[in-house]
């Protein structure tokens, strides 16, 4: 059973902190220690917007946005989306039992998105599959329900109509 | 994740500019056909979630 930080303190709260940290122990590999880094670098330059889901002081997850556009349609790109190794596949009922990659999609889609939707304008959400894998296509297209694969130049894109 | 790995070096990744006319009329048609639909979404407009906003806890990267 897993609750959420500070959950005595404000009543079972979800917290989701909007700053960085580094997830230590949460890689795999060493690429995808290093995607972290070049991430990080950029964000140092950039000052995207990310949010870190942090439950028990642990942090679980996390996921940047950034503006793009796609053939002239303003878009919000799903920049960056880490799970912390340990959480990865594990649904959790804290979070509807969703997996963390699902509830950070949807945070993005229904939370986030709506709020940036009112002050900047933009048409799509996008998203580049890590490592173009099929399996992971056909997994974004089955947990964002209406969306929409891309293809061009041998690349997979999918984006959500919002 | 808009970056790759190539060559063993990561690059970032940008959507495509510019359509082929063929695909640009492919997305026209997701975009005409596609109703918004926000129901999938309301059991996380439903949660009590805080959004807590802090200073980045940023680490630096290695040169």
């Amino acid at each position: 059973m897993f609750s959420t930080r500070k959950v005595e303190k404000y009543d079972k709260k979800l917290f989701i902190f909007e700053f960085l940290e580094l997830f230590q122990d949460g890689f795999k590999t060493e690429r995808e220690r290093q995607l972290l880094v070049s991430f990080i670098k950029e964000h140092n330059k950039d000052r995207n917007t990310f949010y870190v889901l942090e439950m028990d002081n642990k942090s679980m997850g996390m996921v940047s946005l950034k503006f793009n556009n796609i053939n002239d349609n303003p878009t919000l790109d799903v920049d960056y989306l880490f799970v912390h190794k340990n959480y990865r596949k594990k649904k959790f009922k804290i979070l509807d039992n969703k997996t963390i990659s699902q509830f950070l999609l949807d945070f993005t889609i229904g939370i986030i998105a709506p709020k940036i939707k009112s002050l900047v304008k933009f048409k799509y959400i996008s998203l580049y599959p890590d490592k173009q894998s099929k399996k992971l296509v056909k997994y974004y297209l089955k947990v964002i329900p209406h969306s929409f694969e891309l293809k061009y130049n041998k690349e997979s894109w999918i984006l959500l109509k919002i | 994740m808009a970056f790759k790995w190539k060559n063993g070096k990561i690059k970032r990744v940008y959507p495509p500019q510019k359509l082929p006319k063929k695909i640009e009329r492919e997305l026209e048609k997701y975009w005409e056909e596609t109703v918004v639909d926000m129901s999938p979404y309301e059991y996380i407009q439903k949660m009590d979630i805080e959004i807590v906003e802090g200073k980045a806890h940023c680490f630096q990267p290695e040169k």
